[in-house]
């Protein structure tokens, strides 16, 4: 059940918006320019995730803030148990604060095997190093629409040596807005191992972009994970030094 | 000297009574020395397949490795141990090793397991990994980044031969590493392997990623006998002191339970077949001197002193004895040589012992400690069958044992 | 036929008491040997799988039907009291115990590694496991359970890695069921010395109703553990359960420890090999006093026939007689056989030495076993009886082709 998402890709697809000019045709300069726009930006969120089961399901919300690719931080606000439960990324180093114990952990390997929270989200991939630039070979392989936007379908093919899964990626990125509307993440064989969609799109933090994904594992009926912006704030003012241990146990 | 003469032709002058008693004791201790091989050959080789393919005979570690898999606790000097096994000829094989644990991951999941760095080579002269590998080889050329998986990992990751897997670790500064591997070969894993996923990579490729040079984490040494492991180990546990060294026996205290338990039971086995064998030569015996009442009592009537009858039966059972004995022992030696080479198939009985990686065929083995062993024993029984016999055939009334039957 | 045969072959055997007891008694041995050596078998290795069970698997135990193949507290059950009650009540249930398992992260101070967490009822695991008897001394077993500090009873070696003493606080994290956080503190009750290394460095041991509430499952539990008595048939055990159970998986421990009972299906094969031999043995030895018997008696054949006993007749009659010493024997050394194996059931042979060791620190028994089931003497009773009937037909070979003249005169 430990699905890998592309949740750098969920990033990617938040700051995707900030590629604000059109003159972008080919593949490779649609990525640079959301790579570029990734490394120098910041984010604040707040977001409810709903975990869906076949026979259960459960909402968490959370708060969280990101500078660049490299540092994350995420606080559970709902629902109360796990209220205060902060994450922590650094680099390729995950830590977790505990309220309850009052302990910071740091995540060893064995532990980020699992899934995030329950979700389809895995911990590893929050390590995990790749770039979509680097470590695939791009092509714009048709035009196709998405929730009534004409987006140019990319197709992604990983490099043999690149660390990464898949054996192909599919995008779609909407021509007017960058948006990423869809992901398909296939396995060496071909076979379809998840869809990241979009449900809504919206304005958030004074752009467009899709304010409510979901994640869906192909071989798994009822399966899914969806998240849904409350909030964005594309300037928060954050700096590295509010990425720290420290700083976990005073949200 | 008479006497033997005598004892020798009174064994011969009924013929069917001798052969049948020669003939149960070459029975009876062809079958106790043949089962006495057979458990050993069976035992030792139940005890083989386990080391082989897991524990191996001794394992030395740097010192605090298992406790935290930290990459940086190496072996102290992993070129001077690497060396000193190289020469030493109590060493049959041996396989330095990288350990590592972090991450596997293909398209359909992502799971914990242990990354092990390996010459393919030195690997399956220990562990028999190469034997192993069903499917694709084992790094069957130079490419880098190669990996062998179990069949278990395979089907959860869902990838066969040439896809690829991700494997994520901590280095040797404690930061996570990420690679691409190209699984060159899955291999059968045993039925309830314990702890979590092992793949195989060359530990080359492994050192680069980890950066640790030519250090290594472990060493899984493979003696040529059983019966220098403990002083092996404890001659390396004293020359690497830095280093953790442990004989098997102290690493799976399971297997020595299953095992000892066993050899005390077996004893007990021997000891029955033992008695039931000495039964059987009292008995034929007995009714042997039964059936020569009459003539023992012609003899004891015509002068043949008491002492001298009691001589002449026990002689003529120690002769049989050294009839049978020997040549007990010799069609023994036969069986247990054929056998040991051309094994005996058990698979009728154990079907499912062969799909489980353990061996169904039992090759009987035994060394010449015990045959000798066995030869004392007989003797002795021999011996201890021969008196009553003779008790009974001096206690005879002559004029009584003319007249009977 | 008629009792007239047998009378007469009865006082037959009387006639010569000395060659009569050889012969029965070599059936009494046969039967005697065997029967020891099958009870030593069975309860060695009755023993092995008892052992083991006792460990960790338990003869039976009830779980998710996905559990065996990814046992995460996903895959758990509901159970309560009176369910629970019910399971005791089953026939040949001796002990029925609920469990919750999960690997978690265990930190102490700096230092943090995974281990096995085991939601337990502590009185009945102690009654089967003993564990208060394997507390380091300085710590204690359960207590009383408190809400506000929950206890936990850790591995020796587990403790010695992460420096715990009695009275240190243990923290663990992990993922509960769906998925959710579960994060545990407790103290450090004491330190249990479990014989297995990598026992001792991966368990921790707290109360199952913490385990639920830690892992938010509570009412449920990832397994239900029997252990069977002693005479009982696993398989009405497993039936039982399965049927108080009945969305879930009944397993035996065969199918938890396969690798143990391959271990012993082969060690059995090669029993077979040994009773072979054995009967060979004793066959022969039968055989052998049959022969000489034959040969002693031909003058009293050939005189018998000669006046007028038809050859058939007189078959039968030695038949009849072979039978019956082997009747005699058999019954006799069956007899015999179980004072003797019932004495060595109420004071076992102990075991010595290493053994004895290793038995005790796993806190195993350490003797040596036997089994004493109706089966076991049937069973060798019958093939003796067997071999002797069989035996017996040599002798009407002799009879059809005995040459009366020749006989007479010997």
């Amino acid at each position: 059940m430990n699905v890998n998402p592309a949740s750098r890709l969920v990033l990617l697809l938040l700051l995707l918006a900030q590629v604000l000019t059109l003159s972008a045709q080919t593949a490779r300069e649609y990525l640079e320019r959301a790579e570029e726009a990734m490394r120098g930006s910041e984010l604040r969120a707040e977001m409810t995730m709903t975990i869906v089961r076949p026979t259960w399901e459960r909402e968490m919300s959370l708060t969280s803030w990101a500078l660049g690719a490299d540092r994350a931080m995420m606080v559970i606000t709902a629902p109360a148990r796990d209220a205060g439960t902060v994450f922590l990324k650094r680099d390729r180093e995950v830590w977790n604060w505990v309220p309850q114990l009052e302990r910071v952990i740091k995540m060893p390997p064995s532990m980020m095997a699992q899934s995030w929270m329950g979700t389809d989200f895995s911990n590893d991939d929050l390590v995990r190093e790749s770039s979509v630039l680097r470590d695939y070979i791009h092509a714009i392989v048709g035009e196709e629409d998405v929730m009534g936007r004409p987006c140019a379908v990319i197709e992604l093919t990983p490099l043999p040596d690149a660390p990464v899964v898949w054996g192909k990626v599919r995008m779609w990125v909407d021509r007017t807005d960058f948006l990423q509307l869809k992901v398909e993440s296939y396995d060496e064989f071909g076979d379809l191992v998840q869809t990241l969609e979009t449900l809504e799109i919206g304005e958030l933090g004074g752009r467009t972009l899709p304010v409510a994904v979901q994640v869906v594992p192909a071989d798994e009926p009822g399966h899914r994970t969806e998240m849904r912006y409350d909030a964005l704030d594309f300037s928060p003012n954050l700096d590295e030094g509010f990425f720290t241990v420290s700083q976990m146990q005073d949200l | 000297m008479m006497l033997l003469s005598i004892a020798y032709r009174n064994i011969w002058r009924n013929p069917v009574r001798s052969l049948v008693v020669i003939g149960s004791m070459v029975l009876g201790i062809w079958g106790g020395t043949f089962i006495v091989g057979f458990f050993s050959g069976m035992t030792q080789q139940q005890l083989e397949d386990m080391l082989r393919q897991e524990v191996s005979h001794v394992q030395i570690h740097g010192q605090g490795f298992l406790d935290q898999f930290d990459p940086t606790d190496t072996l102290q000097a992993t070129g001077a141990l690497t060396a000193a096994l190289a020469l030493d000829e109590r060493v049959e094989s041996f396989s330095a090793r990288l350990v590592g644990v972090g991450l596997i991951a293909s398209a359909r999941l992502t799971t914990g397991g242990m990354v092990v760095g390996i010459d393919a080579d030195a690997e399956s002269a220990v562990t028999q990994l190469g034997d192993r590998v069903v499917e694709g080889a084992l790094f069957a050329t130079d490419r880098p980044n190669q990996v062998v998986i179990g069949t278990r990992l395979a089907e959860r990751l869902h990838v066969g031969v040439k896809n690829k897997i991700v494997v994520t670790l901590p280095n040797r500064e404690g930061e996570m590493v990420s690679t691409a591997l190209r699984v060159a070969g899955i291999y059968r894993e045993r039925a309830a392997a314990k702890a979590g996923a092992r793949i195989y990579m060359p530990a080359r490729d492994l050192a680069g990623l980890m950066g640790v040079g030519a250090a290594r984490h472990e060493v899984a040494v493979f003696a040529r006998d059983l019966s220098v492991v403990q002083g092996l180990a404890a001659d390396y546990a004293g020359q690497f002191g830095g280093d953790l060294v442990r004989p098997w026996n102290a690493i799976s205290p399971e297997l020595r339970l299953i095992s000892e338990s066993y050899d005390q039971y077996v004893l007990i086995i021997i000891a029955i077949i033992l008695l039931a064998l000495l039964f059987g030569i009292v008995n034929t015996m007995l009714m042997a001197v039964l059936e020569r009442t009459r003539e023992l009592g012609v003899l004891m009537a015509v002068g043949l002193t008491r002492v001298k009858v009691f001589w002449m039966i026990l002689l003529e059972t120690v002769m049989i004895g050294s009839i049978g004995g020997p040549l007990g022992l010799l069609v023994a030696w036969g069986t247990i040589e054929w056998t040991g080479v051309n094994g005996i198939d058990l698979s009728r009985y154990a079907e499912s012992l062969e799909a489980y990686g353990l061996s169904a065929h039992v090759y009987p083995t035994l060394d010449t400690g015990g045959y000798v062993e066995i030869l004392i024993m007989v003797v002795a029984a021999s011996l201890i069958a021969a008196l009553f016999p003779a008790l009974h055939a001096i206690r005879l009334k002559p004029m009584d044992a003319i007249r009977s039957q | 036929m008629n009792a007239l045969w047998w009378t007469l072959a009865w006082r037959n055997l009387w006639r010569n008491k000395r060659r009569t007891v050889i012969t029965a008694g070599s059936a009494f041995f046969a039967v005697f040997f065997a029967v020891v050596m099958q009870s030593v078998t069975y309860g060695v290795f009755g023993k092995m799988i008892e052992d083991m069970a006792r460990l960790s698997t338990g003869h039976v135990q009830v779980q998710d039907s996905l559990y065996l193949a990814e046992p995460t507290p996903d895959h758990s059950l509901e159970l309560d009291a009176a369910r629970l009650l019910e399971a005791q009540k089953i026939d040949g249930a001796m002990a029925v115990m609920p469990r919750l398992e999960a690997i978690v992260l265990a930190s102490s101070g700096d230092r943090s590694t995974p281990v096995q967490v085991i939601g337990i009822e502590p009185a009945a695991e102690d009654s089967v496991n003993r564990f208060t008897e394997r507390i380091r001394t300085g710590g204690q077993y359960f207590g009383e359970p408190r809400a506000d500090l929950p206890e936990a009873v850790v591995g020796a070696a587990l403790g010695d890695q992460l420096g715990l003493s009695p009275g240190d606080t243990l923290f663990t994290i992990g993922q509960g069921y769906h998925g959710v956080p579960a994060y545990g503190r407790f103290r450090v009750a004491g330190l249990l010395e479990l014989g297995n290394p990598e026992l001792s460095k991966r368990l921790v041991y707290v109360q199952l109703a913490d385990a639920q509430h830690a892992f938010r499952m509570e009412g449920r539990v990832t397994g239900v553990v029997c252990m069977a008595d002693p005479a009982a048939d696993l398989e009405d055990v497993q039936a039982e359960l399965a049927a108080l159970f009945p969305n879930q998986a009944a397993r035996l421990w065969s199918d938890l420890m396969p690798d143990l009972e391959q271990t012993l299906e082969g060690k059995l094969a090669g029993n077979y090999i040994i009773l072979f031999i054995l009967y060979l043995i004793i066959g022969f030895g039968l055989f052998s006093t049959v022969l000489m018997m034959m040969s002693e008696r031909q003058k009293e054949f050939g005189i018998l026939i000669s006046v007028g006993t038809g050859r058939r007749t007189l078959a039968a009659m030695v038949y009849l007689e072979v039978a019956l010493l082997g009747l005699l024997g058999v019954g006799l050394g069956s007899l015999a056989v179980w004072p003797f194996l019932e004495y060595f059931d109420a004071n076992p042979v102990q075991l010595r030495g290493d053994l004895r060791e290793l038995h005790e620190q796993y806190g195993l028994e350490p003797i040596l076993p036997v089994m004493i089931e109706p089966f076991i003497f049937f069973n060798q009773a019958a093939v003796v009886l067997g071999m002797a009937l069989t035996v017996g037909l040599y002798p009407l070979r002799v009879l059809k082709r005995l040459d009366i003249l020749k006989a007479s005169r010997s």
